[in-house]
């Protein structure tokens, strides 16, 4: 079993399969060897948070290694199974700070599924609707501003 | 667990993960996260975005597909609808489909024009991935794309029925890295493949 603590120092025990699907632990696992018992510490991630990475990793933990990167293979946010969506049914704060754990502790799959699930909620939105969504200032000045808007003048039918 | 939901701001997410996140757009997404402010304008024009986008054409130009966001209770009205996300449309373009609940599936296709080749010149530069679905791009046009795509990799030309043998002898030319090109349901004879082959012995696998 391996411990972590989290930010605000509530401590986990989790498996070592489960812990391992993070590369950044499965590399401090490496590096202090077995016999250590003392927990990780992982100041970037909140108790509440980890609790949620935890759970992803505990439904993906018989997954199958992910299969090499395929640079023909197109990539697409469509492919989503039906669990994960369940799992990113989250307010919009949780989710960008599990997207930010899944980038911290480097857990690829995590990180791939936040990241699709973004994309699908800016898919169909405009500019105005996007920068909502996302609580986005507008940090244009007017020259670029004008000169974004020529540059999409292209978008328009003619 | 509180919601954070109320601070949240996205600046936040570090440039890589905003680039993995916009990797899954297509262009017409892409060009609208582009709009949104400095850091998703620079991120939206990452190579690596770019190099992966599947980047559809037909005989007007580059084809944006935007799918299932608007309702029309009038599908077969000539007058001009207004898209919701985003774009106007000036008029209805053929290639529409009309999906069931009145969802109006559009694609519509846009005009080439300076603003493209010159805004995004270096970001076309880098695409690797051309398909042409609706299959009604020409000689012309085809050769009109490849010379503003030199990396491509892989092109699909499948059904594209308007085009000719003529456009083969332009392809080694122009893009010299092709790796695939799926001809199949063309009018490409036996002599556009042995030229193919015969001529760029290191492309097709």
């Amino acid at each position: 079993m391996v411990k972590i603590t989290s930010s605000d120092n509530q401590e986990f025990t989790i498996s070592k399969e489960i812990a391992n699907q993070s590369v950044l632990i499965k590399n401090m696992l490496e590096d202090v060897g077995e016999s250590d018992d003392q927990p990780i510490p992982l100041p970037n991630v909140s108790g509440a948070i980890l609790q949620k990475v935890i759970e992803y990793a505990t439904m993906h933990k018989d997954d199958p290694p992910p299969a090499p990167e395929d640079e023909t293979k197109l990539k697409t946010s469509e492919d989503i199974e039906e669990r994960d969506k369940e799992f990113m049914q989250l307010d919009q704060g949780t989710m960008f700070e599990i997207i930010l754990a899944a980038n911290y502790l480097d857990m690829k799959n995590l990180l791939d599924l936040g990241c699709k699930t973004v994309a699908n909620m800016i898919k169909g939105k405009s500019v105005e609707e996007v920068r909502k969504l996302f609580n986005i200032v507008n940090d244009f000045t007017p020259e670029e501003e004008e000169q974004i808007r020529k540059e999409n003048e292209w978008c328009e039918d003619r | 667990m509180t919601s954070l939901a109320e601070h949240t701001e996205t600046q936040i997410l570090p440039n890589e993960v905003l680039q993995s996140i916009f990797e899954k757009l297509d262009i017409s997404q892409l060009l609208i996260v582009g709009q949104v402010n400095t850091q998703w304008r620079e991120n939206s024009r990452s190579s690596s975005i770019w190099r992966n986008m599947n980047l559809s054409i037909s005989e007007k130009g580059i084809l944006c597909s935007m799918s299932g966001h608007y309702r029309s209770t009038l599908p077969n009205s000539t007058q001009p609808i207004t898209l919701k996300p985003t774009i106007r449309f000036a008029q209805l373009h053929k290639g529409y489909i009309l999906e069931s609940s009145n969802i109006v599936h559009m694609t519509r296709s846009i005009a080439v024009t300076k603003h493209l080749t010159t805004s995004l010149k270096d970001q076309l530069n880098l695409v690797q991935h051309l398909n042409a679905p609706l299959h009604d791009i020409s000689d012309h046009h085809l050769i009109k794309f490849l010379t503003h795509m030199p990396s491509l990799r892989h092109i699909s030309l499948e059904r594209c029925r308007s085009l000719t043998v003529n456009v083969i002898p332009f392809l080694p030319t122009l893009v010299r890295g092709l790796v695939s090109i799926d001809l199949s349901n063309t009018y490409m004879d036996d002599s556009a493949l042995r030229f193919l082959v015969r001529n760029s012995p290191f492309w097709l696998n």
